[in-house]
């Protein structure tokens, strides 16, 4: 039995409203497929910003979580980096994981990143937590973080959300018997491994001029988005549903709460008509205040449905996403 | 063998590396990047020439690699449940938002599998991947775990560090297959550890948020002032002893010690850390490719797997010290 012992976010206290942010990102007026329009149907109003390096965001997550499930560092065994965009320095060569370790004084612990690009890998870390606690006697205490951090005038994903800076941690711990995790579902779909990406600099064509805007922000192929992801969102949903409900021997309609990124109105309003779960069972409160956190929206939104009461003691909870690169993943959890 | 709690054993069933064309002689890599080459600076590479990749996306060399591998294990890409990358150096698109693993899945047509990366801790970064398809295997999540990377050096960035030359990299990509009910290969145990203290003295400072206009800065550096070869191998010393302990053997019953081709004389301080002799089993390798990040551990590791004698097997320690920061120790037998 594998539990979350402890959750925790931060968010900066700097604020943005979003439609400065659309205006100074020259985001498009207009009408997508479907009657959405972009800025019509995002329902987000602001977004938390900062200028502190993403390790920072993810140190005070950290220390948060740690002292909410009341450890010290030297008790952790093993540190995953779930951060899913760029961080302090270039990856795969570095991760935060070391830098955490250090702050945290985590002297024991093995330190790694999960380099797979979307909220998704918070599923991923998860199930990589899960298998090493599962498979080794020494391995009993996981601390899983992300800490984002978006580079100016790249806030705006379109035309899915608006990003807020922010970092997030959880503890796993083996024999835990709080919100215990059921079942963990991905599913890869490795096509789409290019619709969303960072150039960087390795891709840049002149030295003297380089445009950094171009090298640095996400960019998003909107035929290949279009023609791949959206065309098969919702019946990958209704996919990754059924095996997670499968692998835990559950119903959706035993599901109490769903946790869901909180990416837009209009895609929360579509994940709930194509799969059927009632807008009332998807947590999803503070989008117009927060926007999207990256893969911290999992952790994020499961503890404020906690913290309001979304969520109780007994509750069955399926935290779901989808993710660059592309993946969809569904983690079912009793709290 | 009862390993860890489980009796599944698990194995690498096949390896396979490939290596770009073009070749370019050390010196000359010194000459291009403007630093001396003398007798000294040679005696302490212990190498020859590199690969030097000049295509656009290298994950092609993975790719290959990848396809090689597959063939060598006699699987349909199909029977993959796993892709995972292990990679050191900046990829096709800056990671983590992009990872190879999805691309290798959709070129070689693994419809089943999942895909991920380990990254963050150097050469370890194979290890960990290792530990992650293990633990995967044994808890019966999956059967056959495809492991993939690829490395090619920043332009102009082949020599580091340039002030006090510790490695020169080549390029090149290698792959592994994982799998469950094999003894080929036997993984008996792997053992890791962090010091955080060290995290960033393997790092590419320029192009990230902490300094995203300093191309001056975009290149792999190893923080001198943070790497300290002696403590590194002590430490890699302890953590391979206890990945032995845990094999339920002792360090005197490994005859074959694996690690990074990272120069002749790490290797060489390497034998005299742990206390053995004999000669250094991968001068050709570390001759003919330079280092090639966690891809050197899959050569070496072929080498040994090919020399082996029919009905004999060895104990080998594959260890990797991540530049004093991340740790790794693999007992398997060959």
């Amino acid at each position: 039995m594998i539990g979350i012992e402890a959750e925790a976010y931060f968010l900066p206290k700097s604020k943005k409203e979003v439609h400065k942010i659309l205006e100074e990102e020259d985001i498009p007026f207009g009408t997508l497929a479907k009657n959405i329009d972009f800025r019509r149907d995002l329902g987000i109003e602001e977004v938390h910003v900062t200028e502190e390096l993403s390790s920072k965001l993810a140190l005070r997550a950290v220390q948060q979580v740690i002292s909410k499930a009341n450890i010290l560092g030297s008790e952790i065994d093993l540190i995953i980096d779930f951060t899913s965009i760029p961080q302090d320095y270039i990856g795969p060569t570095w991760s935060a994981a070391g830098f955490i370790q250090k702050e945290i004084n985590a002297n024991k612990a093995f330190c790694t990143a999960i380099t797979v690009g979307g909220c998704s890998s918070y599923h991923f870390a998860l199930e990589a937590a899960c298998a090493m606690i599962s498979a080794e006697d020494n391995i009993n205490r996981v601390l899983l973080f992300a800490g984002d951090r978006t580079p100016n005038y790249n806030k705006t994903y379109y035309p899915i959300t608006v990003s807020s800076d922010g970092g997030s941690a959880l503890i796993l711990k083996n024999k835990c018997e709080r919100a215990v995790i059921l079942a963990i579902e991905i599913i890869s779909v490795g096509r789409l491994h290019d619709v969303w990406y960072v150039p960087g600099l390795g891709n840049r064509q002149n030295d003297e001029q380089l445009n950094l805007e171009k090298l640095l922000h996400m960019h998003c192929d909107m035929k290949k988005f279009n023609d791949g992801v959206i065309l098969i969102n919702f019946t990958m949903f209704n996919r990754l549903i059924a095996r997670v409900l499968k692998k835990a021997g559950l119903k959706k309609q035993d599901i109490d709460m769903f946790i869901y990124p909180t990416f837009s109105t209009w895609d929360q309003n579509y994940f709930c008509r194509s799969t059927g779960v009632p807008r009332e069972k998807v947590y999803t409160k503070k989008l117009v205040e927060r926007g999207h956190v990256q893969e911290s929206d999992m952790i994020i939104n499961y503890v404020d449905a906690l913290n309001d009461g979304s969520i109780k003691n007994g509750n069955l909870v399926m935290v779901l996403t989808n993710g660059a690169g592309f993946a969809w993943t569904a983690a079912i959890i009793r709290h | 063998m009862k390993i860890s709690g489980t009796s599944t054993p698990v194995g690498i069933v096949s390896t396979a590396y490939c290596l770009p064309p073009r070749k370019m002689f050390v010196r000359d890599v010194f000459k291009e990047e403007g630093l001396e080459f003398d007798l000294a600076i040679a005696n302490q590479m212990g190498m020859n020439h590199v690969h030097v990749f000049a295509g656009k996306w290298r994950s092609e060399l993975a790719l290959e690699a990848a396809k090689e591998c597959l063939f060598k294990a006699g699987l349909n890409a199909n029977e993959i449940d796993v892709v995972v990358d292990f990679s050191v150096l900046p990829q096709d698109y800056v990671v983590p938002s992009w990872c190879m693993s999805n691309k290798i899945q959709h070129e070689l047509g693994a419809g089943k599998a999942f895909n991920l990366g380990f990254g963050g801790g150097g050469t370890t970064n194979l290890l960990t991947a290792l530990k992650f398809v293990v633990s995967l295997i044994r808890t019966e999540k999956v059967n056959t775990a495809l492991l993939i990377s690829t490395d090619v050096a920043i332009p102009g960035n082949r020599v580091i560090n340039q002030d006090a030359p510790l490695t020169v990299l080549g390029d090149g990509a290698s792959a592994l297959i994982v799998s469950k009910d094999t003894r080929v290969c036997e993984i008996l145990n792997i053992e890791l550890w962090s010091d955080g203290r060290k995290n960033d003295v393997l790092c590419i400072p320029g192009g990230g948020l902490a300094h995203p206009d300093r191309l001056d800065l975009y290149r792999l550096r190893i923080g001198a002032g943070g790497y300290s070869e002696e403590s590194s191998l002590r430490n890699l010393k302890s953590v391979t002893e206890r990945a032995a302990e845990k094999a339920g053997i002792n360090l005197e019953d490994v005859t074959i010690f694996i690690n990074p081709n990272i120069s002749r004389k790490d290797r060489g301080k390497l034998l005299e850390t742990f206390g053995l002799s004999g000669d250094d089993l991968f001068v050709d390798n570390r001759r003919q490719y330079g280092h090639i990040q966690g891809t050197d551990f899959v050569i070496n590791l072929s080498q040994m797997i090919n020399e082996r004698s029919e009905g004999q097997h060895n104990l080998a320690a594959v260890c990797s010290h991540g530049w004093g920061f991340s740790y790794g120790a693999m007992i398997v037998r060959i």
